[in-house]
């Protein structure tokens, strides 16, 4: 059976009709402290079904914090969180899982003494024994290398093979809000433009993003709107081709002209990138 | 050569039950970070159990599946009364906890039955003798190695095959990972401590079969010794436990056929030397720990 996107996305156990008008995540006034250090000072925002979001900011800005008290690895020290509506402030990560989210981490996190196999079928201990193997084999299918590796331990994969890893990991369960934190973090540019085609494939299939990325130039092509986070704080939101379009924001906020915080609209750099 | 092959049978007839109760410890350790001293206490109320069990004309077809339904039993127990509501406190106030779990266990027994020991029948063919190949063994030693042996290798199958296996693995390597892949940290350490408890019933069934003995401490050596094999092999690395005890059992065998009669007693203190030596040079055990955190 030949794979295709929609397999991918929203198998047998689909759980979500993408018709539906109302707000799948909502956050209002969040708050997230590490002791006495304040890390979100109120940020609210709510993301619609099928939407891809992006975040975009300095590092320490507080996007990974962001995520993190979205997947409840990091409770709020105030505000509130709401799944379609139903009130998850205080709701454990597992729980969150089943609900239909999932995170691809930051810097992976890939289990490096499980093989490739066994990191997707801990990926899916949530779903029933009967769909978890062959959930597993329909994503190692679309990801030829990890059917490839799939005896390997996944410690020995390269950076990119490893990133491949922790996105089918985390599409195991097959979840209604795919959240990734830095998915290009140190990969080499063509891979990282892989990466970035996957999340377009994602997002064509109707899967709801939040992706928080350093190459704003690249992630803002990929998303229908977003959001500038500085200092734990909201400093600017509107859709994503309105943020490309003001310059001057990159300049006050993200400070410099890098490949990765390049303007959107730098088309030598957009070149450099693609070339890289 | 026929003395070599018997205390090697001998030394692995020992080693075994130290495997059993140290990948138990290890298990525990990798997806709690904490050395469990009440390991010990699965084995005191299990001694407990079979002499209330003797006592009313059980016999050992009937002692040891209830020393083992016991052992696990009281470790889910032991996790759910005792380490859950510590388990977000300090590495101190969870190894506290333990402690604190081993002595009032002790003393409740102390208390309310007898600081002294009771004994119960052993199993008839305890003390036969089998000859292979012209070698006498002792039918109990090599009723151990191949109890031992099933014991491991389902051990195995479980870590290995099982999603709640592969999950016990993925939270003693990263436990946060291992939540966001929507693994709940109560079910994991409750899979974790019935599998720990399961194998200490095991090595409980073979130690009580040797002694007939219940004790307030009966189970402070087997979980001391268990201790320092996971520790020789590394303390969470679970093929390290299993070749700790195995080692162990052969070095205290070797030593107590070997040293003159009148320092035989120094036998424990000889071999908690050798580890100390071992340390000097592989200060992690033999295989390499890698660090985590509790859950």
């Amino acid at each position: 059976m030949r794979w295709s996107t929609a397999d991918l996305l929203w198998p047998r156990f689909t759980r979500y009709s993408s018709s539906s008008a109302a707000l799948l995540l909502c956050l209002e006034s969040v708050e997230v402290s590490y002791g006495p250090i304040r890390a979100l000072f109120g940020i609210s925002l709510s993301v619609g079904p099928g939407e891809t979001v992006a975040l975009i900011g300095p590092n320490g800005a507080g996007k990974s914090s962001l995520l993190h008290a979205i997947i409840g690895l990091r409770r709020p020290s105030g505000g509130s969180i709401r799944w379609q509506g139903q009130d998850i402030t205080g709701l454990p990560t597992p729980q969150r899982i089943s609900l239909g989210m999932a995170l691809v981490p930051e810097h992976r996190r890939i289990l490096a003494t499980l093989t490739v196999e066994e990191n997707l079928l801990v990926g899916g201990m949530i779903l029933p024994r009967r769909l978890r193997q062959a959930r597993a084999d329909e994503l190692m299918e679309r990801f030829g290398v990890l059917r490839r590796k799939r005896d390997q331990q996944a410690g020995v994969l390269s950076g990119g093979e490893a990133q491949q890893l922790a996105i089918a990991r985390a599409l195991m369960p097959s979840p209604q809000l795919l959240l990734m934190d830095e998915p290009t973090l140190g990969l080499a540019p063509l891979v990282a433009t892989q990466v970035f085609d996957l999340v377009d494939e994602l997002r064509r299939g109707g899967m709801t993003l939040i992706v928080a990325d350093r190459n704003v130039r690249r992630i803002l092509r990929s998303a229908d709107s977003a959001h500038l986070i500085r200092t734990g704080q909201v400093a600017h939101s509107g859709s994503a081709d309105e943020l490309a379009e003001q310059q001057d924001l990159f300049g006050s906020y993200l400070g410099d002209t890098a490949l990765g915080y390049a303007a959107p609209g730098d088309a030598a750099a957009d070149e450099q990138f693609e070339q890289q | 050569m026929t003395e070599v092959a018997q205390q090697l049978v001998d030394g692995l007839g020992r080693g075994g039950e130290y495997a059993l109760i140290a990948l138990g410890i290890g298990l525990i350790f990798g997806v709690m970070r904490m050395v469990n001293f009440a390991h010990g206490e699965l084995i005191t109320i299990s001694a407990y159990v079979s002499y209330g069990l003797a006592l009313s004309g059980a016999n050992w077809w009937i002692l040891a599946p209830a020393i083992v339904l016991t052992a696990v039993a009281t470790s889910v127990l032991i996790e759910f009364v005792a380490f859950r509501w510590v388990r977000s406190s300090t590495d101190f106030a969870m190894l506290l906890t333990s402690f604190g779990v081993h002595f009032v266990v002790q003393a409740a027994f102390v208390m309310y039955i007898s600081a002294s020991s009771r004994h119960f029948a052993r199993p008839g063919w305890v003390n036969s003798t089998v000859s292979l190949a012209g070698i006498r063994f002792e039918v109990i030693d090599l009723a151990i190695i191949a109890a031992t042996a099933v014991s491991l290798a389902f051990t195995v199958w479980v870590l290995q095959r099982t999603v709640y296996g592969m999950a016990i693995r993925a939270a003693a390597e990263d436990f946060d990972t291992a939540r966001l892949l929507g693994i709940r940290p109560n079910q994991v350490i409750r899979v974790a401590f019935a599998l720990a408890g399961l194998l200490a019933g095991i090595a409980a069934v073979i130690f009580l079969m040797r002694t007939g003995r219940a004790a307030p401490s009966a189970g402070l050596i087997p979980m001391l010794k268990g201790v320092l094999a996971a520790l020789i092999g590394g303390l969470g690395r679970l093929q390290g436990a299993v070749i700790g005890g195995l080692l162990l059992g052969l070095v205290e065998i070797m030593l107590v056929s070997y040293l003159p009669d009148d320092i035989d007693g120094m036998v424990n203190g000889i071999t908690f030397v050798l580890v100390a030596v071992l340390f000097i040079f592989r200060p992690s055990g033999i295989f390499k720990v890698r660090s985590s955190h509790r859950p």
